[in-house]
């Protein structure tokens, strides 16, 4: 995999019951050179190795190598793999409060998630979904990123009404509350998504932040680019160890594992944000390219829309987890809005965001 | 046991099954569990077991069975027996032209296939009986349609592309475009070895005597041109033309494809129930081949890279004292060493990650560095003793072929490929030329 | 032994050619599809789904029936030079330190799995997100034929290997 190779080991630490020599094999659900694969499980498991000299050596491979991408979890559990990295929404189809964790259509942005998950009762309530799902891993956050790039199109996406008839790439909850808004939500397997855009067979994908998504080449089969990422206002990833596993661990590793993981959580949120500025700079200085933005009425819409399907989730699943986790969420929400309206200073407008962006309509 | 030693042992153990006539599937996920065992665990078992149901719910491999639907039905309703009097006259005239004929028509059927186990598999069926009836060189013939169906995994739409362009963090769109011109190269290059073999030697192919072909009247080709040959072609131009305008995804263009070669068959009066039960069955034993051998590759890789052997060949090369073109010349002879053991998949895998950044620390542009592997890895379906194309037309051939034919019949092709390389590498623009008009 | 051999051939055939026709229904269903896409515009979102439940219950019954008929290929250079007694020894050495072991686990892993899947309701991570237990069940159910039909593998070659000669079986239908 990307991992370098080990630090010589600390002098002194050799037959330290605290730390012993283990080497553990992590898969994640990503492709080698995507920065969700480079920058988040490697750069934790460089951590690992640096915090131990070396001792605890974490070998992360990508999707594919021992296991499909989404079935890390499964292979872990099982303990065919020590260690994964995935993204939490990917559990729906064991739990159906996985999202709440993940990303959300026009919910948690990165902040709000962030004070969420570690300090507002999130990662408790994430440690019970595993208990429900009868998962025999140890799971946590690894890894945020700000909000995704809403479509590549190759039809103006600005208003409510452009929606009618797209053929739009829009998988889980972000696809079944376009429904009610004309679009011809359509899936397909990533693979076929770039030659996909290229023919026609769809009008408009999202998939990622603008770095992975220029790495995936869809903006050279696009000639539009919405913002913002209402389908995902954040994502938050996710690293899990099989519990055996973990359990065996001295308690010196189970906290350098803990504190890995939020230094590589730090270092994807800051590490995107300053590479997007730079993939956002080119789009908007060739004419190759419309951005545009989606008009702030119709957003409102689309949090109705959104925060109506998933009450009526929430309501149909009738899983005490579920509700307590949606309430929660809904609250902490509701109450960040406010506060930062309170605490945080009006933005100056640098851009000339007409120029820059393109009007809606 | 160190690494090393580990991995070497796990492919000599798999080698020695294999030749020991152990169905090729059985040995993969044989040797894989033998060794998961041992080293990771009986847990193991249910990485196998994620891989058979991530293998059964992959959408593209569907195009599998559809395709091979597809071929079954050209070949039970005769569709197949007259495609091939009709080239019998047109091309039979000259040295080796059936087998011109099946390269042509494996190219078309690359550019309308991602797959290369649909391609060998339906042209197999549909151009080895008419071969075999004209006495066609057994070698030769088997190396054309192993060599042809490969170029489905070159020629776009191709798997390969598309899995490897994220790996390699390289336009996938630029790939697709790249890829056209040296897999029409290669074709050509097929062609014209078969001519001039041919022509020196008329035994492999014979010209079909000219009192047979005086027969037929210039009427009487028109004729089947319009109603045997244009038909197939269509049929075929369907199947490219609805992925090529966007009209479908290559999954629903084989079932497109089977959908309107029943309706050919239908005018041609050779659809009857007892045809569509034959091609069923047909289907599914062909289908089940397939993916069994498949299923063992996942398995086999699954273990190979848990074991950490991936990580052995990456010390291998660092080591090299060669130049840049020395090291590329390595690189490239691993990936075809590779290819006569492990499928492709376990190749991009294990190799692309490792290479790819070496190579652009040589300084080779990664568009050219990708698309030459591509046409290298293109190798591993035919390079034994571990070779899907090769196994697909076993699996299909009549009784009088055997693996040793098929085994000697690729080897002048593999040849052919490295001339391409050799080329390709010398004036690197022929590759470079129509992705960097794409790119700009 | 002629008795369980020919059990399991004509059960792994009869099964392999009932799900055979569900070939055709692939077909028609993709066919289907496409004609929902491009003339009405409107696909359908379950169609990804019956697409791989339809060609997974046609290929993983077959699995049985296609070694049956000798369709899973070997490589056949030098066990052509080898005594009938020797090759059937080395088929079944090999079926039970490989196959047995391979398919056996498997099929205990998949009935733990699948009984997980029923318990939890799982669903599909694409598409209409279906149900996915029944696509486990029958993928096991699959598995399970395939290896029963390894045990009638193996009965024919340990005839070979005690008497030097392949059983006599009575023919069990077109074979094509
Ligand atoms: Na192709
Ligand atoms: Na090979």
């Amino acid at each position: 995999g990307g991992s370098k190779p080990a630090a010589p080991a600390a002098e002194g630490t050799g037959s330290d019951p605290n730390f012993p020599e283990v080497k553990w094999t992590m898969q994640t659900t990503w492709s080698q050179g995507w920065l969700i694969h480079d920058g988040m499980p490697v750069v934790f498991a460089d951590r690992v190795r640096a915090m131990t000299g070396g001792k605890f050596d974490i070998e992360v491979l990508p999707a594919g190598a021992i296991v499909g991408g989404l079935e890390v979890l499964d292979a872990c559990n099982a303990g065919t793999i020590d260690a994964y990295h995935s993204w939490t929404g990917y559990w729906l189809n064991k739990h159906p409060a996985a999202p709440l964790f993940a990303s959300t259509p026009m919910g948690f942005e990165p902040d709000m998630s962030f004070a969420w998950l570690y300090a507002g009762g999130g990662k408790e309530f994430m440690a019970r979904m595993f208990e429900e799902m009868q998962m025999n891993v140890v799971a946590y956050p690894l890894g945020i990123t700000h909000p995704e790039i809403l479509v590549h199109s190759n039809k103006p996406v600005g208003v409510m009404e452009d929606f009618k008839g797209l053929k739009y790439r829009a998988p889980g909850w972000w696809g079944e509350i376009l429904r009610s808004t004309g679009v011809n939500v359509t899936l397909l397997p990533s693979p076929e998504l770039y030659p996909s855009m290229e023919k026609g067979v769809i009008d408009a994908v999202e998939f990622n932040i603008p770095m992975v998504n220029k790495q995936m080449g869809f903006d050279e089969v696009s000639k539009y680019i919405a913002g913002p990422g209402m389908h995902q206002p954040t994502c938050v990833f996710e690293v899990g160890f099989n519990k055996d596993k973990y359990d065996a661990l001295p308690q010196t590793y189970k906290d350098i594992l803990w504190s890995a993981s939020v230094e590589a959580t730090v270092d994807s949120w800051t590490t995107g944000i300053v590479g997007d500025l730079e993939v956002l700079k080119e789009w908007q200085s060739n004419d190759k390219w419309t951005l545009q933005k989606f008009n702030a009425e119709d957003q409102h819409a689309i949090r109705k829309l959104s925060w109506d399907y998933i009450d009526g989730q929430v309501k149909e699943k009738n899983n005490a987890l579920y509700t307590e986790a949606w309430t929660s969420y809904k609250t902490f929400f509701n109450e960040f809005c406010d506060f930062e309206w309170f605490m945080v200073p009006e933005r100056p407008i640098v851009a000339d965001k007409d120029r820059m962006f393109g009007a809606p309509k | 046991m160190s690494v090393e030693l580990l991995t070497f042992v796990m492919l000599g153990v798999l080698i020695a099954v294999i030749l020991l006539d152990f169905p090729i599937g059985l040995s993969l996920a044989g040797v894989a569990t033998l060794f998961g065992f041992i080293f990771v665990g009986p847990q193991i078992s249910s990485s196998f077991m994620l891989r058979l149901h991530y293998q059964y719910a992959d959408y593209i491999l569907i195009a599998i069975p559809l395709f091979i639907f597809m071929g079954v039905i050209v070949e039970k309703s005769g569709l197949a027996a007259r495609l091939y009097d009709a080239m019998f006259v047109l091309f039979g005239g000259l040295r080796g032209g059936l087998a011109v004929a099946t390269v042509l028509a494996c190219t078309v059927f690359a550019a309308a296939t991602g797959v290369v186990g649909a391609t060998v598999v339906t042209m197999g069926m549909m151009s080895l009986p008419s071969m075999m009836k004209y006495e066609y060189d057994k070698v030769l013939v088997s190396g054309a349609i192993c060599a042809g169906g490969a170029l489905g995994i070159l020629i776009p739409p191709s798997i390969m592309i598309l899995v490897y362009a994220p790996v390699a963090n390289v336009s996938v769109g630029a790939l697709l475009i790249g890829a056209f011109i040296p897999g029409f190269i290669l074709s050509m290059l097929y062609i014209s070895y078969i001519l001039i073999r041919c022509y020196i030697n008329p035994k492999m192919g014979p010209a079909i005597e000219k009192e047979i072909l005086d027969k037929y009247s210039v009427a009487d080709k028109i004729k089947m041109l319009f109603t045997s040959v244009l038909p197939v072609c269509g049929l075929i131009l369907a199947v490219l033309g609805s992925i090529f305008f966007g009209l479908a995804a290559p999954t629903e263009a084989a079932a497109l494809g089977a959908f309107a070669a029943c309706l050919l068959a239908l005018a041609y009066k050779g659809l009857s129930w007892q045809s569509l039960k034959e091609a069923a069955i047909g289907t599914v034993t062909t289908t089940s081949m397939v993916f069994l051998v498949m299923t063992g590759a996942a398995f086999f890789t699954s273990v190979f890279m848990r074991l950490g052997c991936g990580a052995v060949v990456e010390t291998m090369i660092l080591g090299l004292p060669f130049g840049k073109w020395g090291i590329l010349l390595v690189m490239w002879f691993i990936i075809f060493v590779m290819g006569a053991f492990i499928d492709w998949i376990g190749i991009v895998m294990i190799v692309v990650p490792l290479f790819s950044p070496i190579a652009v620390k040589l300084g080779f542009d990664p568009i050219w560095f990708a698309i030459m592997n591509i046409v290298v890895m293109q190798t591993s379906f035919i390079t034994p003793p571990f070779a899907y194309s090769i196994f697909y037309l076993k699996g299909i051939a009549p009784p009088g072929m055997t693996l040793g034919h098929i085994y000697k019949g690729v080897v002048p092709f593999i040849i052919l490929i490295w001339i391409a390389i050799v080329l390709f590498s010398v004036f690197p623009g022929i590759v470079m030329w129509a992705p960097s008009q794409f790119v700009g | 032994m002629k008795t369980i051999i020919n059990a399991i051939d004509i059960m792994n055939e009869k099964v392999a050619k009932f799900f055979s026709y569900l070939s055709m229904l692939l077909v028609l269903q993709l066919v289907y599809e496409v004609i929902c896409r491009y003339v009405f515009n409107k696909p359908n979102l379950w169609s990804f789904d019956a697409t791989y439940f339809i060609s997974s219950i046609v290929v993983v019954f077959g699995l049985a029936y296609t070694w049956k008929i000798g369709v899973h290929v070997g490589v056949d250079l030098f066990s052509g030079y080898m005594p009938r007694r020797v090759k059937a020894a080395v088929f079944l050495f090999f079926m039970v330190t490989l196959f047995f072991t391979t398919w056996g686990n498997i099929v205990l892993v998949m009935l733990k799995n699948t009984m997980y899947s029923w318990e939890i309701k799982e669903t599909a991570l694409m598409g209409s997100m279906p149900p996915v237990y029944p696509f486990k069940t029958w993928m096991m159910a699959g598995i399970l034929l395939f290896f029963v039909q390894g045990i009638s593998e193996s009965l024919k070659s340990l005839h070979i290997l005690i008497t030097g000669n392949p059983i006599q079986l009575q023919k069990t239908g077109d074979e094509n």
